[in-house]
């Protein structure tokens, strides 16, 4: 037998220039082909998702293997193409961009209706704004939209230049839409930070993967995130006054420290500062200031922490902006004066309740677990064990800096300052979301320098397999974390079908009740009605409607003054009901059932995800 | 992108385009991705040209801002004058685009700075 054994090539052998070619070629699309994989992979998992057999896990629960093969092929991909010789910044960013479509576009290929019950109340202040030419700053509910209609004038603007009767078709994009700007802009912010590429786009995967809160959706949060994190990013390049990273006096000293990071009294020239036209520095500035405007007239919580972020970045030296916290200060309160005067009588009473009680504003946002389904449970443990790993990644991150003599003043000042808030108010519930959200992408970058704390560090393969391993691991979190609520975010056909023909067909002034606020409600003509969710109501009252729910009803809805009062019960409420167990598991369910037997609630629509019933004020008791 | 004459082109396409869709009520995948491209690049294209910026995804990054500042301000402003009309805001925002691009070719005549 002949065997050929395989020696290597003298050094002065040249292969033929048609194998040189072809190895080249393969050389050049090998990074590309775990990408068009992986795409391929996540367009075939889109086919035949069964939606209505979704279980408590959420979304997660009824996604075929190839989704999930999908995003670890992904991961592996990106990390391949990160350390890939030689470097090209185009293909992580393709990778990464990936990710993001795979990750926030799915629901809006798969879902038929627009997903989230908040977003469907934001598409109702656009229809107010299109049926009205104007919002209405004195409005008893939602007031806070018409006293801040920035994003939502915006939202009607895009949807009459493009021909829509409503924002349901643009709401329906915007998760994929905002998570792209985030992605960029933090690139960006990481590439100010930092000059080592491994940790520019370890940031961008790890605030991709790590970002569950769901932020992302039509609201004016969502862009005035966005703003917020350009405007710091400005400041930080183009008007920096120190290097973003200052370089640790040793043996290590508290005082040395804040000096160290507060700068000299007169600004120095540093190896960081750009230079830039003064014609450029004015059109930035300019920038800057319209920005802010646009931020202070869309959103209530963000101006604060641009003023907070300025604020600091200025003290400390990092930008050269002086008198912009006090023009942001000067807007903010001056919007709030004369434009949200309503929305602050309103509301004066639990904004000032909530400063200074740090615990009670963080206990607002924790969802009480004692009575959630087991699905539940494990999504909200998920959610947080998510939350802790990135803090704990930040924490080695800095302190793995540190022994390196590094201080990332910058990132570190950025990353702390959205936990003041917790101090200022309690954001209806959602502070510790908000101060995650605005906290995640200095947390991303100080994460992955965790990962890579110099660029002499971790530059092999076991780096590459490691920063891999652990943002696979916490995309897997992420999906059960960002879609475990999916069975009460997402609505059916027949439930929206529902609420179009209750806010067409209720006349103006009746009372809207319904179990709780998840399904798709106050987007068309909104203002006409008055709403009440049962979960909203005390315990007491729960209690006496899951007891005995026709008289419990009647007597929350009996008023001779009102044209009419609904109650609407959707498939969505009844997941949200049997979830959260805030109120008895079937409550909803039963409640259907005594109403359509009791002559003074006439069934007026049956659907098979949605009922509503018309209270009969002449019925006998 | 550099600062050349191909950013106020673009932008004055794009508000061109923009207008054409509008007017004359084109189908909605056209009309979508046409208004919608406006909206997200137009008005900030040129104007951002004239910073002079050399980091692509700076510029990007800035054009975007700046066009939803614009449109969000614009759209604002008609809607708290109680003077709504998505017609008047798109042929501001398309004069704002094309008196930016036309400034950018006055300040910038040609190739890099």
């Amino acid at each position: 037998m002949n065997v050929k054994t395989a020696t290597p090539a003298p050094s002065w052998y040249s292969p033929p220039r048609r194998t040189r070619a072809r190895s080249a070629a393969v050389q050049r699309s090998a990074p590309v082909l775990p990408l068009a994989v992986a795409v391929a992979l996540w367009v075939e998992s889109l086919d035949g998702v069964e939606l209505d057999a979704m279980t408590d896990l959420g979304l997660v629960s009824v996604l075929p293997p190839e989704y999930f093969l999908a995003l670890g092929v992904l991961t592996a991909g990106f990390f391949a193409a990160v350390f890939a010789r030689p470097t090209s910044e185009r293909l992580p960013a393709a990778y990464a961009t990936a990710l993001v479509l795979v990750l926030h576009a799915t629901p809006a290929i798969l879902y038929e209706t627009l997903r989230y019950p908040w977003a469907w109340k934001h598409v109702g202040i656009v229809d107010y704004i299109q049926r009205h030419g104007a919002v209405d700053t004195g409005a008893d509910f939602l007031t806070a939209y018409h006293d801040w209609p920035g994003f939502f004038s915006l939202g009607a603007l895009a949807t009459e230049a493009t021909g829509e009767s409503n924002a349901l078709a643009i709401a329906s994009w915007s998760p994929p839409f905002f998570e792209l700007l985030f992605l960029g802009i933090v690139v960006l912010l990481a590439r100010t930070l930092s000059s080592d590429r491994r940790v520019v786009w370890t940031t961008a995967w790890l605030f991709l993967v790590a970002n569950w809160v769901g932020q992302d959706y039509f609201a004016p949060q969502a862009l005035a995130y966005f703003l917020y994190l350009l405007i710091v990013a400005v400041a930080l390049r183009s008007f920096t006054v120190r290097p973003h990273t200052v370089l640790i006096p040793m043996p290590l000293r508290f005082a040395s420290v804040v000096s160290l990071v507060r700068g000299p009294r007169r600004p120095a020239r540093s190896r960081g500062r750009r230079r830039l036209r003064t014609e450029a520095r004015v059109g930035l500035a300019a920038f800057i200031v319209l920005a802010g405007a646009a931020v202070v007239s869309s959103h209530q919580l963000t101006p604060l922490l641009l003023i907070l972020a300025i604020g600091a970045l200025v003290h400390f030296r990092q930008t050269e902006l002086p008198g912009l916290t006090l023009l942001l200060v000067v807007m903010t309160t001056a919007w709030v004066a004369l434009m949200a005067r309503p929305f602050l009588e309103g509301n004066l009473y639990w904004i000032v309740d909530s400063i200074g009680s740090p615990t009670g504003n963080a206990d607002e946002t924790l969802l009480n677990l004692d009575e959630a389904s087991s699905g539940l449970v494990f999504v909200s443990t998920v959610d947080r064990v998510l939350t802790a790993t990135v803090l704990a990644l930040a924490a080695l991150g800095i302190a793995r800096r540190i022994r390196r003599g590094r201080l990332d003043a910058s990132a570190l000042m950025l990353a702390a300052l959205p936990g003041v808030l917790l101090l200022a108010t309690s954001y209806g519930g959602e502070i510790l979301f908000r101060i995650y959200f605005f906290a995640l992408p200095f947390l991303a970058l100080l994460g992955a320098y965790a990962l890579f704390p110099s660029p002499r560090a971790g530059g092999g393969t076991r780096a590459a397999v490691l920063a891999a391993g652990a943002c696979g691991l916490l995309l897997a979190g992420s999906c059960f974390a960002y879609f475990g609520k999916e069975r009460f975010h997402h609505f059916t056909d027949d439930e929206v079908r529902a609420s179009r023909w209750l806010s067409d067909t209720a006349p103006a002034g009746s009372l809207l009740v319904s179990g709780t606020f998840d399904y798709p409600w106050a987007w068309r003509n909104y203002e006409r009605f008055e709403y009440l969710a049962l979960d909203g109501e005390s315990a007491d009252v729960r209690r006496r409607a899951a007891r005995s729910p026709v008289e419990t009803l009647r007597a929350l809805m009996y008023d001779d003054r009102r044209p009419g009062a609904y109650l609407v019960i959707t498939r969505s409420q009844e997941a949200r009901v049997d979830m959260t167990g805030v109120m008895r598991r079937g409550t909803l369910q039963r409640m259907e059932r005594a109403l359509a037997r009791d002559p003074a609630f006439i069934e007026v629509l049956r659907g098979p995800h949605a009922s509503i019933f018309r209270l009969d004020p002449g019925a006998p008791r | 992108m550099t600062r050349d004459w191909r950013l106020p082109a673009v932008a004055i396409g794009l508000a061109i385009a923009a207008g054409a869709v509008t007017i004359w009520d084109s189908p909605a995948p056209w009309r979508h991705a046409v208004v919608l491209a406006f909206l997200a690049i137009g008005p900030g294209l040129a104007l951002v040209g004239l910073l002079g910026l050399d980091d692509p995804l700076e510029e990007l990054m800035m054009i975007v801002g700046a066009s939803l500042v614009l449109d969000l301000l614009v759209a604002e402003a008609l809607v708290l004058g109680s003077v709504w009309s998505a017609d008047v805001c798109m042929q501001l925002l398309m004069a704002i685009a094309i008196g930016g691009a036309v400034a950018h070719m006055r300040l910038v005549p040609g190739g890099e700075p």
